[in-house]
């Protein structure tokens, strides 16, 4: 049974700790985009089944053997096996082999590719679509057939993923094909914020400011004051003051309480003085 | 003697120790339809909890810790799969972030925090600091204390665990706790009487937490 002493003691305990974590529950910068993005993640993992990441990985070091053996089962069996009757009917007909089926396939595969709309499109051409409108299921896939099919979901899944494994260049290529492969997605629409912070962060701020601008274009979302943000400071980068200046006040008058308003008002006073 | 409210004010629809009045839910329409598979509901849902689950998870594992997102998304994901079990027994957000709270305990414990631990705080996490009043050497404090706790979490059994996680990591009354965890309000004080009587015994045996706390607790 506690003492009197001992139950008024744990409640001071309590209390001081309490007050230690309040900091830890307040509200930061960036967390609007971090609250977006995992629960787009969430939400793009299968709903039963999850694994936890060191199941996942027993689980890809076990498919990748079962894999490897069977290839390596197929090629031996290929390689002792008389021919069919199929490939002796083939080089009868002086069909190509195999090999050279492979080799005249290769220059497809190395043509170039596509460029991305986001990257050169002006901004008139930013598709309007609503931040919650459900991904296209039948949009403009990749014309080429892959082992797993890839979704606006798992694409962003997979991008959030590499960036945040540090991979820059894998989560770059992976935001941008979810831009041009599921345009009207939600998952692009958010895409274009954590891009452009990618972008800005490795020193690209002209193309950072397009994805910003980019999402506001399609107005409303829960990412405006990211974006605003990240534009800002693209346009900051670039030198482009009075820009940059009309973003901060638009950031003011659009969400007077943000986290980003001391900031906002700091900026404003600088290019201010800077007139 | 009750452990009063700590942060948390009163709340319209509270239950209380009476619990007369049915706790008022604006997100239970929108959590049974996103346990019923609606995908729309659910995303509204978990950007709408999400700032409360974020908090959880930076207050279980700590604000500075680099799997900050990996975990929000690991809970926010364990919500979407529990929200078919939910029937609106406590309020959505107590539900959810119970949920957040257990997935992040289990994250720490995976991830081997325990044998991570070092009482000292790494200088980044002073960058984090909110108030301009808090002295370095006040904001070191709290930094210590909080590891101190979350090393305990790895510790106490669960429910122990949950209780005090909820109660002062997140700043939720006995009673709000009680709620959440779907146990009697006595059960709770029991069970944060007996985590924090083991925090006492861990501040009694290292000199430096006892300090940090001003004296024996």
């Amino acid at each position: 049974m506690s003492t009197p002493n001992q139950i008024d003691g744990d409640r001071d305990l309590a209390e001081r700790l309490s007050r230690d974590f309040a900091d830890e529950r307040r509200v930061r910068a960036g967390d609007d985009e971090l609250i977006v993005r995992a629960g787009m993640a969430a939400l793009a993992r299968p709903r039963t089944g999850s694994l936890g990441k060191r199941t996942a990985l027993l689980v890809a070091i076990a498919a990748t053997l079962v894999v490897a053996s069977a290839a390596a089962a197929t090629s031996l069996w290929i390689a002792t096996r008389p021919a069919s009757l199929f490939e002796r009917t083939e080089q009868r007909q002086g069909a190509p082999s195999a090999g050279e089926r492979g080799a005249s396939a290769r220059p497809l595969a190395a043509s170039p590719a596509p460029t991305t709309p986001a990257a050169r499109a002006p901004e008139v051409e930013v598709p309007l679509v609503e931040l919650h409108a459900a991904p296209v299921a039948g949009g403009p896939k990749a014309a080429t057939a892959t082992a797993v099919e890839k979704t606006a979901a798992s694409l962003f899944r997979d991008a959030s993923a590499a960036r945040r494994a540090g991979d820059l260049g894998r989560a770059r290529s992976l935001y941008t094909e979810l831009q041009s492969s599921f345009a009207n997605s939600s998952e692009a629409r958010v895409s274009r914020v954590s891009l452009g912070k990618l972008l800005l962060g490795a020193g690209h701020a002209e193309e950072a400011e397009r994805q910003f601008r980019s999402y506001l274009a399609l107005g409303g979302g829960d990412l405006g004051e990211e974006a605003l943000v990240g534009r800002a400071d693209a346009l900051s980068r670039l030198g482009r003051s009075d820009d940059e200046r009309r973003v901060w006040q638009e950031l003011l008058e659009r969400y007077p309480s943000s986290v980003y308003a001391p900031r906002a008002r700091q900026r404003l006073g600088a290019l201010g003085a800077g007139e | 003697m009750v452990l009063r409210l700590l942060k948390l004010p009163p709340r319209q629809g509270s239950p209380g120790e009476s619990g007369q009045r049915a706790p008022i839910d604006p997100l239970l329409v929108l959590a049974r339809a996103a346990g019923q598979g609606d995908d729309e509901a659910a995303r509204t849902l978990l950007v709408t909890i999400g700032p409360a689950l974020l908090g959880v998870v930076r207050g279980v594992i700590g604000a500075r810790s680099a799997d900050v997102e990996d975990v929000l998304q690991e809970a926010m994901l364990a919500v979407h799969h529990a929200l078919p079990g939910f029937r609106g027994e406590c309020k959505t957000m107590h539900f959810a972030c119970r949920v957040a709270v257990q997935t992040a305990m289990n994250a720490r414990r995976r991830a081997g925090y325990r044998a991570r631990y070092t009482p000292s705080v790494e200088p980044e996490a002073l960058d984090a600091l909110p108030h301009a009043a808090a002295s370095p050497a006040e904001a070191q404090s709290a930094a210590e204390r909080r590891e101190a706790l979350r090393h305990l979490l790895d510790e106490l059994p669960l429910p122990q665990g949950e209780a005090l996680a909820l109660h002062v990591v997140l700043g939720y009354s006995v009673d709000e706790t009680a709620e959440a965890t779907g146990v009697p309000v006595n059960t709770v004080r029991s069970r944060l009487r007996a985590a924090l009587a083991a925090l006492r015994e861990r501040i009694k045996g290292d000199g430096q937490l006892r300090e940090l706390l001003g004296g024996p607790a």
